[in-house]
């Protein structure tokens, strides 16, 4: 089985160490991953914003780099659907990598099948379930459907019942957007913050010291209020917390000097 | 409507300034997402029931001509009268020869959001004729000359006090604090006007083709009193609210008040079938652009809509917005679909007024894939018909570079670096322009010295001279 | 050409997939105990139920405080006669403080009944009063809505008005306080026997 890692751009850029999460974690299941280096960017960027024909060059080139890996992952719910979606688009020349591309997670329950042990993380963390990981890829049970539609829980629900000590904790509103959506955070910057700190504030009135999630674009928005608010609340990609890293310090007190 | 054109950022900043009204607003259209989520769990076949309710309006879409005129043959059958309008002005137009030919000078109108759409009745207002709209959400705003922000609840964006002091100031209320004295005093005032009232207009929920009726449901019998009292019944419909039969009335009966208002059912769902006896009947249908949205394959199916409103409650942008930041008639996310289409120019805004999160697609009780339109509808802006396209030719070139450059590992990684870069050498430019938006309320996220790739590569390149995972190793 | 004819000319023209019309059958909700339903879906539309004992409406209408406490009392079945006769016309129901009516069936699934122009010709009368108590058999309650349309059949299309009536006149349209007694109805009894 050949397996390739996909990093999406932002977290080559930004987060490198979720990158680095995403191998440790991948090596611990014994599972030998390859990081082609002609990789860029799943296009989401411009395709969200309907710059379907500008990001062709990128569907391209991601079809040309995983050629010939039977399973490429991918850190990321909002990426791993855009590829798909492309796939499903442009059917005529470019299927084939973007359908095989796998959300991180659910790479380790449904095609691994046996999650290994994971490192004890004694922490109150709370799961933000992405709505790209949610509702586009099926991954867990949305909110708004009733009885009867056959899907399970999440995979990264399932990982992180299993991590030893970790204790996790349910948001009111169980599955609410966190008002990232991509360019939505400059062209509705307002409805954006309120969202997000509405989403914070439901996570810190549990007590959870972490908010963990398949995706690193919805907790570097959720990341940036709590920062800005000096919330008592950090923000962990959930590689990061299935490879035990320490959840990094909050700065709690209100910054002085030019904001 | 609203006169001046701001779009929905700018209106949904005015609305979240009032951070109580806001509060409210969000908090009560949350608890009735919620309620919709109890009584869909109370069916286990909720979901088959909507994709009933898909299958049966897009089968009626499909046969659209064929099943409007067994309608209009069943309808005359029993005696009504049925008018087509091709579009608001004739609508209008129809509405009001009714009534001048009639003498009719006062009007009820219980709730239609055709009626909104075509604005009726500032057209029949215009004409001298009153016409007091009987739902009280409906009222409220009509006294304070506003339009509705929401089709079904359209006072939500009001508060008790707001609702005094309009009564107080348009109907001369002595003041009163609390829901139930206001809503007592509104009950007296309207029944004098249902009994006043020389002819009742309602829209229409469902039509039924197999046997000519209309169904008008509400929770206050407002439609029922305008109805049953004066002689004349204008019924007003937009084309896309037939069903074939009868039976199906049970699919979209089961579906329509759960979804809207998370109540089983509404207290009337009234059927009529024909005038009352010495009264008339007319049904006006109406198509106002619903022919060309027909004609339009990947937006055919927003006409499957059953206007619940649940697609509102649900999404996080329009409770933090308001259905006036919509500066359109139906809001919300079937209506950032609707008014685009209509008129691609005036709406820019609508389509990025989404987080694209999904939730609307997954309550509409008809299963429209609303995010995935406004996603189509974006593409339009960008590549779609010159006639439609918004936004610029310089956003296309933009993207047109972006994807360029971000096509090459290489050029990625040197933008990259320099973006980074210049960010933690002048942070002040992260307060200008598109990153002030962010650095507003947010921290920038790091900004790291190296990417991940670039560590990977030197790691690998270690690992080639000492071996060990290369994961294992921290920074 | 009319509206009439331009548009249909204009809807034929277009080319639409065909789809199927599906068949309204499901696996649909069945109560074991339907009139436990029916009164907790009822009293959740604000609604309340009454038993009458051995069957004996007019006790139990006569019972009711409304109706004990109503100087202009209505009624629209035989067996039970009211304190004053019906109006004529439909205006006249203003002034009726209660009236009485027979339902034809009731839905247990949300608590509604069915009731037509031939229980009450003078439609009206259900709306501008001030307080309802319908009759209703408890034999004739069916689970859910296709087993009432299934019930009534072509008769939905043979009567000019037929109505499902689920409590009383509501509204939450002031800040989402529930407010029963809106434009119609301020209370509704169903009395079961």
């Amino acid at each position: 089985m050949r397996v390739a890692l996909f990093i999406p751009c932002y977290i080559d850029q930004l987060y490198p160490d979720v990158g680095f999460a995403c191998l440790e974690l991948l090596e611990a299941h014994g599972v030998q991953v390859e990081v082609p280096a002609g990789q860029t960017c799943c296009g989401q960027l411009l395709t969200n914003r309907g710059a379907l024909r500008a990001a062709r060059p990128l569907a391209h080139n991601f079809e040309a780099t995983f050629a010939g890996y039977d399973h490429v992952i991918c850190p990321s719910g909002s990426c791993a659907a855009a590829l798909r979606r492309q796939a499903e688009s442009w059917q005529d020349r470019t299927r084939g990598a973007s359908t095989r591309v796998v959300e991180l997670c659910q790479f380790l329950v449904s095609v691994l099948g046996t999650p290994a042990r994971a490192p004890a993380f004694p922490h109150r963390v709370v799961l933000h379930e992405s709505c790209h990981a949610l509702r586009e890829l099926g991954l867990g049970r949305p909110s708004e459907l009733g009885p009867g539609h056959g899907l399970s829980e999440s995979p990264a629900r399932q990982l992180l019942c299993g991590v030893p000590e970790l204790s996790l904790v349910e948001p009111a509103r169980s599955d609410e957007c966190c008002g990232f959506g991509g360019s939505f955070s400059i062209v509705e910057p307002d409805i954006s913050a309120r969202m997000g700190s509405d989403r914070i504030f439901d996570f810190e009135r549990l007590g959870a010291e972490v908010v963990t999630s398949t995706d690193m674009s919805c907790l570097m928005h959720l990341s940036g209020l709590m920062q800005r608010q000096c919330r008592p609340l950090v923000a962990m990609h959930i590689s990061q917390v299935l490879v035990g890293r320490t959840p990094p310090i909050a700065r709690v007190l209100p910054r002085t000097g030019p904001q | 409507m609203t006169l001046v054109q701001l779009g929905h950022p700018a209106r949904a900043r005015r609305f979240l300034a009032d951070v109580e009204r806001a509060r409210f607003h969000d908090a009560a259209l949350w608890q009735i997402r919620e309620r919709r989520d109890q009584r869909a769990a109370e069916l286990p076949e909720w979901e088959a029931l909507r994709e009933l309710g898909a299958r049966i309006k897009a089968h009626t879409l499909a046969e659209l001509p064929e099943y409007l005129e067994r309608f209009e043959q069943n309808a005359r059958r029993h005696g009504a009268h049925v008018h087509f309008a091709r579009d608001a002005a004739e609508h209008n137009q129809i509405v009001f020869e009714l009534l001048r030919a009639r003498g009719v000078t006062r009007v009820v109108k219980s709730k239609s959001m055709l009626t909104e759409e075509c604005g009726l009745n500032p057209f029949l207002e215009r004409r001298g004729l009153e016409v007091v709209d009987t739902d009280l959400g409906e009222l409220i705003v009509q006294l304070r000359r506003e339009p509705p922000s929401h089709i079904v609840l359209p006072a939500i964006h009001l508060r008790t006090a707001d609702v005094s002091e309009t009564f107080s100031r348009t109907l001369g209320a002595p003041p009163l604090a609390d829901a139930q004295s206001l809503t007592e005093f509104a009950r007296s005032h309207l029944r004098a006007k249902f009994l006043a009232a020389q002819a009742g207009i309602t829209g229409v929920n469902f039509a039924i083709a197999e046997t000519g009726g209309i169904v008008v449901c509400t929770n206050e019998g407002n439609a029922d009193l305008g109805t049953a009292l004066p002689d004349l019944h204008i019924a007003c419909m937009g084309m896309e609210k037939l069903l074939p039969r009868a039976a199906d009335l049970g699919v979209f009966l089961r579906l329509l008040a759960r979804s809207a208002t998370g109540q089983a059912i509404t207290a009337y769902t009234a059927h009529y079938h024909g005038p009352r006896p010495g009264g008339e009947l007319h049904i006006v249908i109406v198509d106002n652009g619903r022919s060309a949205l027909r004609g339009e394959v990947r937006h055919r199916a927003s006409l499957r809509c059953i206007r619940c409103g649940a697609c509102m409650n649900t999404c996080p942008v329009f409770r933090r917005s308001g259905g006036h930041s919509y500066e359109t008639h139906v809001p919300g996310p079937i209506g950032s679909i609707l008014a685009p289409l209509r008129e691609p120019s005036a709406h820019q805004s609508l389509p990025h007024a989404c987080t694209l999160c999904g939730s609307c697609t997954a309550v509409c009780p008809v299963k429209i894939n609303l995010h995935e339109q406004l996603l189509e509808l974006r593409e339009r802006q960008l590549e779609g018909p010159a006639l439609e396209r918004g936004r610029g030719s310089l956003e296309r070139t933009l993207a047109q570079l972006l994807g360029w450059l971000l096509k090459s590992p290489s050029r990625t990684a040197q933008l990259g670096a320099v973006l980074r870069w210049l960010c933690r050498r002048l942070p002040a430019l992260t307060r200008y322009g598109a990153l002030r938006r962010w650095t507003a309320t947010r921290e920038l996220p790091p900004l790291p010295a190296e990417s991940f790739h670039v560590q990977y590569a030197r790691r690998r390149a270690e690992r080639a001279r000492s071996p060990g995972d290369i994961g294992t190793r921290r920074e | 050409m009319s509206s009439r004819d331009e548009l249909l000319a204009r809807l034929r023209a277009q080319r639409v997939e065909p789809v199927p019309l599906p068949a309204l059958s499901g696996d649909w909700i069945t109560y074991p105990d339907r009139e436990a339903q029916f009164r907790a879906a009822l009293a959740r539309a604000a609604g309340s139920v009454v038993v009458a004992p051995e069957g004996d409406v007019r006790l139990a209408v006569g019972r009711l405080g409304v109706v004990q406490q109503a100087a202009r009392f209505c009624s629209l079945v035989a067996a039970v006669p009211g304190n004053l006769p019906c109006p004529s016309e439909p205006a006249g129901f203003a002034e009726v403080e209660v009236l009485l009516c027979q339902a034809e069936f009731g839905v247990a699934e949300n608590g509604a009944v069915w009731l037509d122009e031939r229980v009450a010709p003078l439609r009206a009368g259900l709306f501008l009063t001030q307080h309802l108590v319908l009759l209703l058999e408890r034999a004739a309650l069916v689970d859910h809505m296709h087993a009432a349309y299934a019930r009534l059949g072509a008769r939905v299309g043979q009567t000019g008005y037929g109505c499902f009536l689920c409590g009383p006149s509501k509204t939450a349209d002031i800040e989402q306080a529930l407010i029963v007694g809106a434009h119609g109805a301020r209370s509704l009894v169903v009395v079961l026997y």
